[in-house]
């Protein structure tokens, strides 16, 4: 859960869900539905709202909601098929905000919570992580396009940090650089032009 | 009546995807737009409820003419319809005053930034904000310059060096001829060209103004 006035919050909440509505909205009709021609919407009746204006409803027991289609079977499957299958991107920007919310609608279901931890543990150590440890730039490019908004943002942070890290290392360099070099190479010659073994010769002798 | 909270929507995105040191002009037509949304929900709740009060009346009144007792109910439990309809009233009122307030967040903290950043309110950003979001600024501008003030605050300027520096000095080389300027060293000539090493909480200052530059070549570091 993110703070209140945060702006991906309230974006994640846009989400439409599939509600129907138990006991009709008095005046609302063509509002909620745009395609519709009535005043009002009848009990029973399913329209499109966003999250933000199921969870009350829900929590009233006014309203009841169907699964998003990206929660449901068919992609539960293709999710725990591979971490690459599906493109969070376009289908569910907000899939872990969104998810979390609808779960808390139903009181927490394991099973529902179960699948959304496994889907990001597996899309972190698949995506994520390899991504940032060994990839080229089209190939960053095309994994950027599949991920979610948050997994986006982790990625980004994961990226940002390597390269800080990478710049810390190049600063050390220069520095090691400077070192004066060990005085082995003069001192060598030096026992060579007395007629001494040197160290390669004695190891062979 | 206008698709719930679109609007607000629309203007927090304005803010967001903008670039993130600059600030957006403030939008005072779409800001306007959003009001008149809440106004519109708090119009049809009044009506709903009024209808619903109405309805109750009547009711009572045709109960007590039958049985000559004081009847019950008759209110929005009867109408659950009604409730519903309430709700979404209430919630979009709601939601579009988080939004409104989401933007203005946002906004208020970009200008604090300016203040740390630049210390004085660039011509570019002063045109983009309302007359409340100056007033904000000066008041905020005040308040921070009192804290660091010698005499009332702690004696120290906090905005110098908001990320430490690596060393005392730094390496810069002048960008625009700032004539003849004092440091602790003694008067120095700031012509346009000259690379110098100046000590870092000096330099900050022209820094900021765009008098120096940092130079990273390694063979002055």
């Amino acid at each position: 859960m993110l703070d209140l006035l945060h702006p991906l919050e309230l974006f994640s909440e846009e989400t439409p869900v599939e509600t129907t509505f138990r006991f009709g909205v008095t005046g609302l009709g063509k509002t909620l539905d745009a395609g519709s021609s009535e005043h009002d919407v009848q009990p029973g009746a399913s329209v499109e709202a966003p999250l933000w204006l199921v969870r009350p409803l829900v929590g009233r027991s006014m309203a009841s909601i169907k699964l998003p289609t990206i929660y449901g079977e068919r992609y539960q499957r293709k999710l725990n098929a591979g971490a690459d299958c599906v493109s969070l991107k376009n289908l569910a920007p907000y899939f872990y905000e969104v998810g979390n919310k609808l779960n808390e609608m139903w009181e927490r279901s394991p099973i529902f919570s179960d699948f959304l931890v496994r889907t990001f543990r597996s899309r972190y150590y698949e995506l994520i992580s390899k991504g940032l440890n060994s990839m080229t730039g089209e190939e960053v490019l095309l994994l950027c396009s599949k991920l979610s908004v948050e997994e986006q943002q982790l990625f980004e942070g994961g990226r940002v940090s390597t390269v800080c890290f990478d710049s810390w290392l190049q600063m050390e360099r220069p520095a090691a650089a400077r070192l004066p070099q060990p005085r082995q190479t003069r001192k060598r010659s030096a026992e060579q032009a007395a007629g001494q073994p040197t160290l390669k010769q004695a190891i062979r002798v | 009546m206008s698709a719930f909270g679109k609007r607000g929507v629309e203007l927090l995105k304005e803010v967001v995807n903008h670039e993130p040191d600059m600030l957006p002009s403030y939008n005072e037509e779409l800001v306007r737009l959003v009001f008149s949304e809440i106004d519109e929900h708090y119009v049809q709740a009044q009506r709903v409820l009024s209808a619903v009060n109405c309805n109750q009346q009547s009711q009572q009144e045709g109960e007590e003419e039958d049985t000559g007792e004081q009847a019950e109910g008759g209110g929005l439990q009867d109408k659950p319809a009604d409730a519903v309809a309430m709700v979404i009233h209430y919630e979009s009122i709601a939601r579009n005053k988080r939004l409104l307030l989401s933007y203005i967040a946002q906004r208020v903290e970009r200008l604090k930034n300016v203040r740390w950043q630049h210390r004085e309110l660039p011509e570019s950003v002063a045109e983009a904000c309302s007359p409340q979001e100056l007033e904000f600024y000066h008041k905020y501008d005040q308040l921070l310059t009192k804290h660091m003030s010698k005499h009332e605050g702690i004696g120290h300027d906090l905005t110098l060096d908001i990320l430490p520096p690596g060393d005392n000095f730094v390496a810069v080389r002048v960008v625009r001829d700032a004539g003849m300027q004092l440091f602790s060293s003694g008067p120095l000539g700031l012509h346009e060209g000259a690379c110098l090493r100046l000590p870092a909480d000096e330099a900050q200052p022209f820094l900021i103004s765009g008098v120096l530059k940092l130079d990273n070549r390694k063979e002055f570091i």
